[in-house]
């Protein structure tokens, strides 16, 4: 597997909309929904977010293959926050107090980060980085920001695959990670070298592309105009944003 | 000096930090049509050379002229990357967008050409190099030789009118090589191509410079120059074999019509030195 755009191809409505509608309902839905609190419009946020992922129509496996990556990390949050947060307790094991708040700060989170996740991946997921790039330039993203963005992601990859080289390299000469200082000479090395050849080829990619005429801007074939269709799109997704906000504000009084 | 030279270095110097005087005062031409090949051992310079001619580099001291005009400022460097295509060693630092069709089309949209003549200009290069179904084929997932041929599409589709060649048959597998031979050949023009592979630059090049220390130590016809054995191997290179099959090897150092040796500083002493 090289860069991953798995769900950058398709036919579904969500990819036909243009990029920057996209790009403006994933900011607003991201930003809003980390404000949120209410569980009940979190869920509300995650059944819409599902919505928007079943209308992407993206391969399932592949789904649920980078939500496990996700849902990994929340985990993390579900063995910690339960007993580390102060307040009502609901069970003990020993030294250990689970208690209410712990449980409802994991579930707040757990919802808030699978709503914005599921939503970005569904509007985010469906446009390619190039027109990720372009979107935000058009947004007015510093043109700086928006190619280290795209080179990233673009070579993330190729520094992955400089990685693995070098780790069979050592491992080729009988390396076995150990909790000494050799240990982490060696990972400082590889650390090293990695950020060096990263450098190289960075420069490498800047000359060839200043040798076919780069300017500082990123031109691609795609010049899109914004239809009725797209407005709309971000105008409704918006609009759903809104109304979670005023449940939001209503149940909270 | 020709009177159709394309490019002309004259007394260059350069030299990097830790190698300060690689170039001590070189020599080098290009003239149009020239079908021309660079061969030298590791870090002889002749990829510095090329950095050089494509702008990448600038000389510390020297004449440098291409197309007519010497090359100075900036607005010369830009118009002289505008018409030589470079295709670099390594052909993932040059296809860096998503799919064949952008990469090759990022050229011409840099130059201005508008999103129609683009694509024509990218459907018109694939065609040429007979990869017209890679249009829309994802970049990085293509094979070495296919990117090869990718990141040709992408230096051709600037329609420039040298290409310079760095080491194009690294890695390639004997089929994808013998198609960028073919490719090259009917591409045809003013090329400049180095390169190890001493078989490859006999079968596209039918003029050859070795470099060696920073020096282009001979200058000559293709089988003279390659089939030279002494000054093969003095400069860490070796006759192609496909030479050596036909007996056309030279051993002796007094070639009539050979291969000119020194230019530059103090050859024709290395010659007899390893004479």
């Amino acid at each position: 597997m090289a860069l991953a755009e798995p769900f950058s191809t398709g036919n579904s409505l969500l990819h036909r909309l243009d990029p920057r509608a996209k790009l403006v309902a994933a900011i607003v839905w991201s930003v809003t929904l980390a404000a949120l609190n209410d569980l009940r419009v979190l869920l509300l946020g995650v059944i819409c977010a599902a919505v928007l992922l079943v209308a992407a129509r993206l391969n399932l496996p592949r789904l649920l293959q980078r939500l496990l990556v996700v849902n990994i990390f929340i985990a993390f949050l579900w063995l910690f926050l339960p007993w580390s947060t102060g307040g009502e307790a609901v069970a003990t094991w020993g030294p250990i107090t689970i208690t209410r708040e712990g449980l409802l700060l994991s579930l707040q989170l757990t919802l808030r980060c699978n709503a914005i996740v599921w939503a970005c991946i569904a509007l985010l997921g469906t446009s390619r980085l190039v027109d990720v790039a372009q979107a935000l330039r058009a947004l007015r993203v510093p043109q700086k920001l928006v190619l280290i963005l795209f080179f990233c992601v673009r070579y993330i990859q190729s520094i992955h695959d400089e990685y693995g080289r070098m780790a069979a390299a050592i491992k080729l000469r009988a390396f076995k990670p150990r909790t000494t200082f050799h240990t982490y000479r060696t990972y400082a090395n590889l650390v090293g070298l990695l950020l060096v050849r990263g450098h190289d080829r960075a420069d490498r990619v800047h000359e060839a592309m200043v040798c076919r005429g780069f300017d500082g801007r990123l031109r691609t074939l795609d010049h899109r105009r914004l239809q009725k269709r797209d407005i709309a799109a971000a105008a409704l997704l918006t609009g759903l944003t809104i109304i979670l906000v005023v449940f939001e504000c209503l149940t909270t009084g | 000096m020709p009177d159709n030279g394309l490019i002309q270095l004259e007394d260059i110097h350069f030299g990097y930090p830790q190698r300060r005087h690689l170039f001590a005062g070189i020599n080098f031409h290009v003239s149009g049509g020239d079908l021309l090949g660079v061969v030298g051992a590791n870090g002889s310079g002749k990829t510095t050379l090329f950095r050089i001619l494509v702008g990448l580099l600038r000389p510390h001291r020297g004449m440098f002229n291409a197309f007519g005009r010497a090359i100075q400022s900036p607005p010369d460097y830009d118009e002289l990357r505008r018409r030589i295509g470079f295709l670099f060693q390594d052909s993932e630092d040059q296809l860096f967008c998503p799919t064949v069709k952008e990469d090759v089309a990022f050229g011409p949209l840099n130059l201005g050409k508008s999103k129609t003549e683009t694509l024509r200009i990218v459907e018109e290069t694939l065609a040429s190099l007979g990869m017209s179904g890679f249009a829309d084929r994802i970049s990085y997932e293509l094979s070495g030789g296919e990117k090869r041929l990718v990141a040709l599409a992408t230096a051709l589709a600037m329609q420039p009118d040298v290409l310079l060649l760095d080491e194009p048959a690294s890695g390639l597998d004997p089929r994808s090589k013998r198609d960028l031979v073919e490719q090259l050949a009917r591409i045809g023009g003013t090329q400049v191509i180095a390169s190890h592979d001493m078989e490859f630059v006999r079968a596209t090049c039918r003029r050859v410079i070795v470099m060696d220390a920073g020096k282009i130590v001979a200058d000559g016809p293709t089988d003279a120059v390659l089939g030279d054995e002494s000054l093969m191997l003095h400069h860490g290179l070796e006759v192609p074999h496909s030479l050596a099959a036909e007996g056309r090897i030279a051993t002796d150092h007094h070639h009539g019509s050979g291969p000119s040796h020194g230019h530059g500083h103090g050859t024709s002493h290395e010659r007899q030195e390893h004479t």
